[in-house]
């Protein structure tokens, strides 16, 4: 059970990435034959990216503590202080964009309002590259993990 | 076609987005206060059996009350998008360089 949720959240987190990249594009391609794919696409956003916060955050809350032991006992003693740290918490900033995009697409219509569309890519925009962040921070304290058993 | 004279978003986006500026802001400022005062740490800990279970409810709750009262709020008020999208974009930037500068030198 452990291995697998430490497996799914990112799998799910990186499944959301390509959402929302999906949605970027609809919305550079906006029109009223894609309005409705466009709103699909932002659904999955955000029901992806609440899975993945749920999965992610069941793993940290329940096994996190051996493996925090461990980091802070290794040469990547940093990579809880400031990496864990840092992406725990910025995971809430991600989230709440990708709560936020579904209803933007709900309420707006990028086909027409230009102030609309350039919101829907900067929101996209800001997803994608927190969410790249988060999975790199991911990776890091994995190898954290590594190093610290190494030793 | 694109109207470049309508970039006028909607009460419900504009309340919502500014409800996002706020949390997203408050995210950062609600690290510093739980990590800097061990009674706020403690006290988040023992309501949801987890400190960052408790930060996520208040962060997801706070976004959805904010918004429906922003949006209520100011009925009337349509915001520019372009503005919203770069008050949004701020936001997470000054958040995220927060936390960062936080944990680095905290």
């Amino acid at each position: 059970m452990r291995e697998l949720l430490l497996m799914v959240h990112p799998i799910t987190g990186a499944l959301a990435i390509l959402a929302t990249v999906w949605v970027f594009v609809e919305t550079l391609n906006a029109s009223e034959r894609n309005r409705s794919r466009l709103l699909v696409g932002s659904i999955v956003v955000a029901v992806l990216m609440s899975i993945t916060g749920v999965l992610g955050g069941y793993w940290y809350v329940v096994y996190y503590a051996a493996d925090k032991a461990i980091i802070l006992s290794g040469a990547w003693s940093f990579a809880h202080t400031l990496v864990m740290e840092t992406k725990e918490h910025l995971f809430f900033v991600t989230l709440i964009l990708s709560l936020l995009l579904p209803i933007i697409v709900r309420f707006e219509d990028p086909a027409k309002n230009r102030g609309a569309k350039t919101l829907i890519l900067m929101i996209s925009a800001l997803i994608v590259l927190s969410a790249f962040a988060i999975e790199g921070a991911g990776a890091f304290i994995s190898m954290a993990v590594r190093i610290g058993l190494m030793q | 076609m694109l109207n470049n004279s309508n970039s006028s978003v909607s009460a419900t986006t504009t309340g919502f987005s500014i409800a996002a500026v706020v949390v997203i802001l408050a995210n950062t400022a609600l690290v510093v206060a739980k990590e800097t005062s061990s009674s706020l740490h403690d006290a988040m800990q023992a309501a949801l059996g987890h400190h960052w279970t408790t930060q996520g409810v208040i962060v997801i709750l706070a976004f959805i009350i904010l918004g429906f009262v922003f949006a209520q709020l100011w009925p009337k008020r349509e915001m520019n998008g372009t503005r919203v999208a770069f008050l949004l974009a701020g936001a997470t930037i000054i958040a995220g360089i927060g936390l960062v500068w936080f944990f680095l030198f905290a």
